[in-house]
């Protein structure tokens, strides 16, 4: 992957990246360390990395810096409290993405990762057994486990509304 | 019991009571305010099981567990899968369509098969990343690598005439304007002498011997003239090393004094021929000095010429013999260092 290849990846994903991760963090200026060092992971082996390839190498740096970040910051202590900060009200919730989305913050973060990148990406099981270390039938299982989950909070939602 | 069950409170303790945790005297009060409050009291069918989901999750990971399933495989325990499972793709068009059919004949499920239909995220365009700019590498400037190689050069040619103080300073054992050894017109049967008259000087070696004390070791003879001739380019020599030389000897006084006993046959054949030196001038001192090389004359020139005509070869006319081989040799200074080879002369 030569320069222009590695800055049309920067024009072609790293909106997708920032994304995935934004819905991790919850924190956009987290989201931002976490694109920005990824990138800068990737450039540092563009010369290893083939241009074709290069969304599932950003995906999959993305994925493990994310996990890192996850471990070093106390999950229950300052993300959950910019989660509560970042909020915002519950007017939008007949809004059916917003509802998924708020759905989505309560799934474990495995299973929020493999549906991110299935929806987000259209990613096959396979590359996203490839990015998250996992094999295809955790993904699948994860997959499905997050679509009854999803559903159950939407038909909780409509019994509500 | 220290707290009195009421409206306010009762829930936590029904809860403590359906898990089997309240016993003794909170158990025996709070069966009293059931009895007392009738309409609180929860029928058994009110009570949701929770175990019936974790089943029918289990049910659902065993199929997607699996590499294929088939459609035979549709129950109300695996509807489930099947609905999620054409919201991701993974049926065919006649599974769908028998997918479809079964909800026809349950339509209780159809509801369920609109939600997990809406289970799909999607991306909020307008949630974007704002650092790209910083984030792009502009693209590295290629140099032609022939400016790398004369930057080279001209940096190498640089330092050589940084580390010559004097443009014009050449070495002791050469001049670049003369070689070293100039065929049949200036060099001199080679005894560790030279032979240049009055202004030739020996070239000794540390032990203030001549160097050629072995009539096959010849070496070229150069020649000097003292500055002071505006007309022609002075060029420094560095002077030799004459610690151990008690006087400027004059080469041929030298020569006769040795006798020419060690003399091969070819060299006692030789007639020394006579030059007049133009004036008489005092040995080059120990001092840096500036030297000019003078022109020798062949004094025999009929002769060698008229043998070089027969011969059909170059005539030395200090042996008045075909030259054998024409001397040559290269000098290459760079800075302190100083490389120089030097063939051997007649």
């Amino acid at each position: 992957m030569n320069v222009n290849d590695y800055n049309k990846a920067i024009d072609e994903y790293a909106d997708n990246l920032f994304r995935f991760v934004v819905k991790h963090t919850k924190n956009k200026m987290l989201a931002d360390d976490i694109v920005q060092e990824t990138f800068a992971k990737v450039w540092e082996r563009h010369e290893d990395i083939q241009a074709e390839k290069v969304k599932s190498y950003l995906f999959t740096t993305a994925y493990h810096c994310l996990v890192d970040v996850m471990k070093k910051e106390n999950r229950s202590g300052t993300l959950e409290v910019i989660e509560r900060n970042g909020t915002p009200d519950t007017s939008h919730l007949f809004d059916i993405q917003k509802v998924l989305h708020e759905a989505l913050d309560r799934l474990p973060e495995v299973q929020k990762t493999v549906v991110l990148l299935r929806d987000y990406e259209g990613y096959s099981y396979e590359e996203i057994a490839g990015i998250t270390n996992l094999n295809e039938s955790q993904v699948k299982v994860y997959i499905f486990r997050a679509r009854q989950a999803l559903k159950t909070y939407l038909k909780d939602i409509e019994l509500v509304a | 019991m220290s707290v009195e069950i009421n409206k306010s409170n009762y829930e936590a303790f029904y809860l403590d009571y359906l898990e089997g945790n309240l016993h003794g005297e909170a158990l025996a009060a709070f069966k009293a305010f059931l009895a007392d409050n009738p309409d609180l009291a929860i029928d058994d069918t009110e009570l949701v099981s929770l175990t019936a989901p974790e089943e029918a999750m289990d049910q659902m990971e065993k199929l997607a567990m699996k590499r294929t399933v088939a459609i035979s495989e549709l129950s109300l325990e695996t509807v489930d899968y099947f609905l999620i499972a054409r919201t991701e793709g993974l049926l065919s068009p006649q599974e769908e369509a028998q997918l479809e059919n079964w909800l026809e004949a349950n339509a209780f499920y159809r509801n369920d098969a609109k939600l997990y239909a809406m289970t799909q995220l999607q991306a909020n365009p307008q949630e974007v990343f704002t650092n790209k700019t910083a984030l792009k590498r502009k693209p590295a400037r290629i140099i032609p690598m022939w400016i790398t190689g004369l930057s080279v050069a001209a940096g190498l040619a640089l330092i050589i005439t940084l580390a010559i103080p004097n443009g014009t300073e050449q070495p002791a054992g050469n001049n670049g304007n003369q070689p070293i050894a100039q065929h049949a017109t200036d060099s001199v049967p080679n005894n560790g002498q030279a032979t240049n008259g009055t202004n030739t000087v020996t070239n000794p070696n540390e032990n203030g011997t001549n160097r050629s004390s072995s009539p096959g070791d010849k070496q070229p003879v150069r020649h000097y003239k003292q500055p002071g001739s505006p007309e022609q380019q002075i060029k420094r020599y560095p002077a030799p090393d004459r610690r151990n030389e008690t006087a400027a000897v004059n080469p041929l006084q030298k020569h006769e004094l040795r006798g020419l006993e060690n003399q091969s046959n070819e060299l006692a054949q030789w007639q020394a021929p006579v030059i007049t030196p133009k004036q008489q001038e005092p040995a080059p001192s120990n001092n840096d000095v500036a030297w000019e090389p003078v022109e020798m004359r062949n004094p025999i020139e009929p002769v060698t010429k008229t043998l070089a005509s027969r011969l059909d070869t170059p005539v030395d006319f200090r042996t008045a013999k075909a030259s054998k081989k024409k001397p040559g040799g290269f000098y290459l200074r760079i800075g302190k260092l100083e490389v120089s080879h030097r063939s051997a002369s007649l």
